[in-house]
This record gives structure tokens, C-alpha cells and sequence, in this order.
């Protein structure tokens, strides 16, 4: 009797077993069809236009999903061409979520037609990036179609790469300028505005929460008042032939909601901080920084003037109360002479909450000048640091951050945007 | 609601709301925990939740987890309410990034789960309406299939392929450019 009970009970056992392998078969198959349809719109275009030859529960499910043109970035294979860009727009009815491609294409005609498309209806994500390579040979900036007008007021990214934005001196400038009520992320990169236009931009922008400028021309200064602005990336250095005019000088006038401000490498930047109370990340800023400005009263002025090999440098002790809230800070390049280590310095003693200060140093690798560290380490005096709790990293300049500008910038669910590649 | 006072808001945060599992278990929780759920919320603003709220589509362990989620979440939109009027507040801002800190840790760890539970948490999220819920957890399955052919993706996930050759050479004829 004992043995049937057994071999039933093992019966029963090997069914239950059966029974969730049943269960488990095929359950991503039985979720609800706009739940797949949120995991095609998350992937890529290729990846998700090939979930139709799953199954046939499957086959039907991409063209019934929002559109998500994700052509953007390397390692996919060989680059879209203008024929894929229209077999995907017109394989697809819309709506459209996100377009994002990065082109060799100048052709201004073929955005403005692959913009009319009504797969793309409703998009909320906007970036198109000319390739660097077409620009450094001289090919002109793109102007924006007027086809992409049409998704003004509901974008919530937009990122334009290569394209030349209307200037005051146009004769509709402030009409072809986009308004952009619903707008969270801009990047403008390897494009060309005048400093009227920017700003212009920028106040059609009024719930923006970070703005990437990266190597723009036709602007010298930016000035930052947002009352949503939470971070924001800048570099100035150029690709193309002409004489530009960069970037060298950013003001952050009043930013009551600001925490990132971050410099990529290139050209110097002066950096003016008037109101930025919740600021906590900078960086990575050089111990050459043409000015360095915190308050209204200057904190810390570092300036360089005159003949490159020899800076003179008109250093301040803090005049004001004026409260640096500091946590993340980044600099660059540091050497031993006297400007960069008062600069780094400051930091040091003024920064009370800080959590961490890396230092890049010009040395292939750190662990082979400990000497050398121990030596900066007593000419900063880090025994006497404001914030007892800071961490001071000293690293190589070969290692890199791991992420890369746009998500340092963009991604505010990061908490560090300096984490580096361990 | 814009419109109540601030003590009304006090006694709603207070407020407890008793929702019933399939299996007919029942969880006490406040009603900022609840109404993550928007499902929740409609009902909460019909006047419907007294005697309890049966949610016949969620078993009782899969509850537990979502209101695990919630429980976590509703503190961290509290504080984010807070922080827009008192952002100059230095104490304030050290458990604000504390706390965001501790959010996306949990997030990860939350999503440590086996597949069969993953699908579980996204029916439930779709069903109860938390966004937040249901996008960590549909990016967790997009990531997971990114980059596989559709063979791999198939076996992943026990997915029977029902079409017949001529509908397969169909739909890559239809979109040549994704299978190149």
C-alpha cells in the first residue's frame, strides 16, 4: 500500500511540476497587450520591429505600440540609411514616441518629409544628431524643418545636433523659434546660435529641467534664470572650418532649483555662480579656470591673464558668509603650482558638506606617486578640511566617467554623474 | 482637493484603507500608500473603499510586495512635495539625498525576483495603475530581450512560434532593415 502512495504521491508531484511549467510557459506572451506594448516602445527599433516574428500573438503588437526610432549611437549594426528610415515610417501608423537618429545624411528635405510622417504623431522625444564627420569637412548646419513644428508642444526631449538655429537677424526669428511649454531635456550640440536666439530658446523652455550645450558656436555667454533648471552640462570647443564664437562665459544668474553644473573637457569657461542654492555637484573644473565666481561679492576669483606660460592669478579669500553646499566636486589636472593648489584649497576649507573631491592628476598611474600625493595631501591641507566626512580620490587622467555626457547631464536619476569606470 | 486646508490633508494622511487579496487577505495601509495606485484613487474619490477594497487579481504575496513598493514611494513623493517649499532648508536636503540614495537601492533590489513573480508584479501594477511600478518593471523584461534574436528570445521565454514559414518570410519581407 505504502509503495502506491508513494508512486502516487510522486505522481501527483511530477503533475504539480508539469503544472508549473505550464504556468511558467509562455506567461510574457499572456500580459495584456498595451503591457508588451510599453516593453517594444522601451527597445530599440530593430530589436522591436523583430518581436513580430515571435509568435502570432506577437506579430501584431509592434505596429499597435507607439513608435520608438532609436537609430542613434554605435554598435547596431551597419549605420540606417534614408531607405530604412522610410521603410520603418512607413511600415509603422503611428502614433510616434520617440525619433532618434544620428544621420551622414545633410539632407534637409528628407527630415523635413521623414518629420511629416504620420508614424511620428505625438512624438515627445526629438533627437537628431548630423553627423561630426560631415561638419568637420565643411558641410553647413541644418535648419530646422519646418515639418518638425508640428511637435513643439508636446516634446518632452529634444536634442538637435549640426543644426543652425534663426537668428535676431532674420526676419522671423522669434516666430521659428520653437516654443517648447512641455520640454524637460535640450541638448544643442555641434550647433550654431546667436546669444539673442539661445535665450529666446531657452525662455519658450519654462519646465526645463536640464540643458546639454556642447561645442556650439555663435554665442559667447550664456545667462541661466529657470525656475526648473536642475542641471546643467556645458563645453566649448568646435568642430567645422569657420571662425566661431564660443562659449566663455556662463552665468548662473538665479537657479533656486539647481544641483548639477558640469564642464566638459575643451576650451575654458568662466563660470559665474550668483544664485544656485541647492547646487551640489561641479565639475571638472581646471586649476586654470579664466573665473570662478561664487555670490554676488566674488568668493574666489582665479584669473589668467596675459602670456600662456605664466598665470598670474588674483586670488580672493571668501568676503562673504556665502555658503558653499558643495558635495561632488571634480578638478582637473591639478599640478602643484601655487594657483591650482589654492584653488583646490578653497574647496577644501569652504565646501562644509562636501562627500567627495576627486582630483585628476597628469600621471598615467596614481599608484606609482604615492610620494606625490602625500605631497599634494599636505598642501591642501586636508587635515584641516571644512567637512570632516569628504573623501579626496586622487586619480589618473587616463580613467574616464562611465557615463557618458548626455546621461551625466539628462539622467538626474543617477546620484553621482561623476561615477567612473572601476 | 487643491483647495483643503492643511488640516484636512493631516487627517487624510492619517486615513487607513483595508485592501482584500484574491486569497482573501487583508492589509491595512495608509491612504498616501494607497493611492499610488490610481486605480486606488478613482475609488478612494467615488467614496467606495468602505468595508475594504477586493482587488480579485492579486494574490496575497504579490500584494504584499506591491504595497512594499508603495509604502516606499509614497514617502518619497511626500518628501518630494516638501522639498519645492523648503528647498533652502540645509537639514531637509540631507535626507532628501539620503533618501533618493536608499529609493534606488531598493528599486534594485525590489526587481531581484524570479520571472514568474516579475509578470505577477506587472499584471498588478497594470491593473492597480502605479506608473512607477509598472515602468521599472517593463524596462526590467525590455532589457532582459534587447539584443537577442527572436530564437533566443523564444527560448528565454517559452515562446511558441505558431507561424507558418510563409508568414514568417511575410514579416521579414515587410521589415527587411530589422533583421539585417
Amino acid at each position: 500500500m505504502g509503495v502506491v502512495t508513494r508512486s502516487k504521491k510522486r505522481k501527483l508531484q511530477e503533475q504539480e511540476e508539469q503544472q508549473e511549467l505550464l504556468v511558467l510557459a509562455d506567461r510574457i506572451s499572456r500580459l495584456p497587450d498595451d503591457v508588451l506594448g510599453e516593453i517594444i516602445s522601451l527597445l530599440p527599433t530593430k530589436d522591436a520591429a523583430r518581436t513580430r516574428i515571435l509568435s502570432s500573438r506577437w506579430q501584431p503588437l509592434w505596429r499597435a505600440a507607439p513608435l520608438n526610432l532609436d537609430l542613434i549611437g554605435p554598435g547596431r549594426g551597419r549605420p540606417a540609411t534614408a531607405a530604412d528610415i522610410s521603410g520603418i515610417l512607413s511600415a509603422h501608423p503611428g502614433p510616434g514616441r520617440r525619433f532618434s537618429l544620428h544621420s551622414s545624411n545633410a539632407d534637409a528635405t528628407a527630415l523635413d518629409g521623414w518629420l511629416r510622417s504620420s508614424a511620428l504623431n505625438g512624438l515627445r522625444d526629438l533627437e537628431f544628431h548630423l553627423d561630426d564627420d560631415l561638419l568637420r569637412w565643411g558641410t553647413p548646419p541644418l535648419r530646422l524643418p519646418p515639418s518638425a513644428r508640428r511637435f513643439w508642444p508636446n516634446l518632452a526631449v529634444a536634442s538637435f545636433g549640426g543644426f543652425v538655429f534663426p537668428d535676431d537677424g532674420d526676419d522671423n526669428a522669434a516666430r521659428d523659434l520653437p516654443q517648447l511649454p512641455l520640454l524637460k531635456q535640450l541638448t544643442l550640440l555641434n550647433s550654431t546660435i546667436s546669444e539673442a536666439s539661445l535665450h529666446g530658446l531657452l525662455a519658450g523652455c519654462p519646465v526645463l529641467e536640464s540643458l546639454l550645450l556642447l561645442n556650439n558656436k555663435g554665442f559667447s555667454q550664456v545667462r541661466i534664470v529657470s525656475f526648473s533648471l536642475r542641471s546643467i552640462g556645458v563645453s566649448s570647443r568646435c568642430v567645422g572650418i569657420d571662425k566661431p564664437r564660443l562659449l566663455q562665459q556662463l552665468v548662473v544668474e538665479d537657479a533656486p532649483c539647481l544641483e548639477r553644473l558640469l564642464l566638459f573637457p575643451g576650451f575654458d569657461i568662466g563660470v559665474s555662480v550668483i544664485s544656485a542654492p541647492r547646487l551640489s555637484a561641479l565639475g571638472e573644473l581646471h586649476g586654470n579656470y579664466t573665473m570662478l565666481q561664487f555670490g554676488t561679492t566674488a568668493a574666489l576669483q582665479i584669473r589668467n591673464v596675459g602670456d600662456k606660460s605664466e598665470w598670474y592669478e588674483n586670488y580672493q579669500e571668501p568676503t562673504s558668509t556665502f555658503d558653499i553646499r558643495l558635495r561632488k566636486i571634480v578638478l582637473a589636472y591639478l599640478n602643484d603650482s601655487k594657483s591650482h593648489i589654492n584653488f583646490a584649497k578653497f574647496f577644501v576649507m569652504n565646501a562644509r558638506v562636501l562627500e567627495s573631491m576627486t582630483l585628476q592628476l597628469k600621471l598615467g598611474n596614481v599608484g606609482k606617486h604615492a610620494a606625490q600625493i602625500r605631497r599634494l595631501r599636505g598642501l591642501l591641507q586636508i587635515e584641516k578640511r571644512a567637512s570632516r566626512t569628504a573623501q579626496f580620490d586622487f586619480v589618473s587622467r587616463a580613467g574616464s566617467f562611465s557615463l557618458r555626457p548626455a546621461k551625466q547631464v539628462h539622467d538626474l536619476s543617477t546620484l553621482d554623474p561623476f561615477q567612473r569606470i572601476p | 482637493m487643491a483647495s483643503a486646508g492643511s488640516g484636512d490633508e493631516k487627517a487624510a494622511a492619517a486615513a487607513m484603507i483595508t485592501l482584500i487579496s484574491s486569497d482573501n487577505e487583508k492589509f491595512e495601509v495608509t491612504e498616501a500608500t494607497a493611492t499610488l495606485s490610481q486605480t486606488i484613487r478613482h475609488m478612494i474619490e467615488d467614496g467606495c473603499t468602505d468595508g475594504g477594497v477586493p482587488l480579485p487579481n492579486v494574490t496575497s504575496k504579490i500584494l504584499a510586495r506591491v504595497i512594499e513598493y508603495c509604502k516606499k514611494h509614497a514617502t518619497a513623493a511626500a518628501g518630494e512635495e516638501g522639498s519645492s517649499s523648503s528647498f533652502s532648508d540645509a537639514a531637509f536636503l540631507e535626507v532628501d539625498r539620503a533618501f533618493l540614495e536608499e529609493l534606488e537601492e531598493f528599486d534594485d533590489a525590489f526587481l531581484e525576483v524570479d520571472r514568474a513573480t516579475l509578470f505577477d508584479l506587472i499584471l498588478a501594477a497594470n491593473y492597480l495603475d502605479i506608473k512607477g511600478l509598472l515602468n521599472l518593471t517593463c524596462q526590467k523584461v525590455a532589457d532582459s530581450v534587447k539584443g537577442k534574436t527572436p530564437e533566443q528570445i523564444r527560448e528565454m521565454y517559452n515562446i511558441v512560434n505558431d507561424l507558418t514559414p510563409e508568414e514568417e518570410a511575410e514579416i521579414r519581407r515587410e521589415t527587411q532593415w530589422a533583421f539585417e
